[in-house]
């Protein structure tokens, strides 16, 4: 145990308010009852362990916490990385100076497979109406017999050509929720970008281009001919003289 | 018996008419959406509807809804030819009252069948 005999700065003071002075005091004044019956004796072992305590915590924290930064440190430069090529992603999705929208070319694909499609059913149904008016004919016309009944089973198969037709619809319902989820990838996309500054993206790499390559030639597939730089038959037919 | 084929897409609609006309049914009508079709129904009597589901501004269960709460159209059957094959969508057009429900794609017969179980014969 450590003991004290001086008395404490706020007893001093005290006895300096009440002009009096302590044991030990310069001034020789009188020393308080209290402190003038003996030796004052304070336990200070709690007060030495919790400073004892606070300088071990504070050394731990210290040490720890430049682990911690190091390691947040890192983690943000994880981050950073991941977040710089998530935009270099959707910069190849969507760039701002790209000179095709992938998303309205794809639509737009989709769309010319939905009418071409339709146009071809058109077509075949017209057939098929057509061949069932030959087959009436010819059904009314012949007697009965072995070639009637192979008349006959023309029309069933009319009917099967007219079953399979029902594909239409059906993909042309299935195309339209493709296009719809299209649409839906592009809002989220441009909704992304909106969350950065548009302008970092005109910065990145130009995405490549999906179209196929011949040599130098772009190789387009099927286009209108009403699309820009696309010519029709007749006008290629025009260029051979 | 006089029939009435509502859908958006008139290729459809010329499917089922050339598939009802091979099943022997020729008295036939069209319709591009529900909104005519109640026109037509009003202005002409009917003995069966045979509709798509997904049109617009009225889909085929409007139109039903419509046709059973009008009293004169009311007792009119009604088949839903349709891609949706949810079993909550059925449930919901057989709750508001279709006679019958085919899913496309779909062949003579299955017509033919859906046909005579609603109208008997």
């Amino acid at each position: 145990m450590q003991q004290i005999s001086k008395p404490f700065m706020a007893e001093i003071q005290k006895a300096k308010r009440n002009g009096k002075a302590l044991p030990g005091a310069a001034d020789g004044a009188p020393v308080p009852a209290a402190l003038a019956s003996g030796p004052l004796s304070v336990d200070n072992r709690e007060v030495m362990k919790a400073i004892g305590e606070l300088g071990e915590k504070l050394d731990r924290f210290l040490t720890m916490d430049a682990q911690q930064i190091d390691h947040i440190q890192t983690e943000i430069a994880d981050i950073s990385g991941r977040i710089k090529a998530t935009k270099v992603e959707m910069a190849a999705l969507r760039h701002p100076l790209a000179g095709e929208d992938k998303f309205e070319q794809a639509s737009q694909e989709l769309t010319a497979v939905v009418s071409a499609t339709e146009v071809a059913t058109n077509t075949i149904m017209a057939c098929a109406e057509e061949l069932e008016e030959i087959v009436q004919e010819l059904k009314s016309s012949m007697p009965e017999g072995y070639q009637a009944d192979r008349v006959h089973d023309m029309t069933e198969v009319i009917v099967r050509i007219y079953e399979a037709c029902n594909f239409q619809d059906l993909t042309g319902q299935r195309i339209t929720k493709v296009v719809r989820a299209l649409s839906f990838i592009e809002e989220r996309v441009d909704a992304m970008m909106g969350v950065w500054n548009r302008r970092e993206f005109e910065a990145m790499p130009l995405p490549p281009s999906v179209t196929k390559k011949d040599g130098d030639l772009d190789l387009h597939g099927p286009a209108p001919s009403t699309d820009a730089g696309n010519i029709s038959q007749a006008d290629i037919d025009a260029l051979f003289g | 018996m006089k029939i009435l084929v509502v859908d958006d897409y008139a290729t459809m609609r010329r499917i089922v008419r050339n598939l009802l006309t091979q099943i022997g049914y020729t008295d036939i009508d069209e319709a591009g959406d529900g909104v005519t079709a109640l026109t037509k129904l009003r202005e002409s009597k009917f003995g069966l509807v045979i509709s798509d589901w997904n049109m617009e501004p009225m889909t085929g269960l409007q139109l039903l809804k419509e046709i059973r709460a009008d009293a004169k159209l009311a007792p009119t059957p009604f088949i839903m030819v349709t891609a949706e094959s949810k079993t909550e969508n059925v449930i919901a057009a057989k709750q508001a009252g279709v006679n019958n429900y085919i899913v496309k794609p779909f062949n003579a017969d299955t017509l033919k069948q859906k046909i005579q179980s609603v109208i008997g014969g």
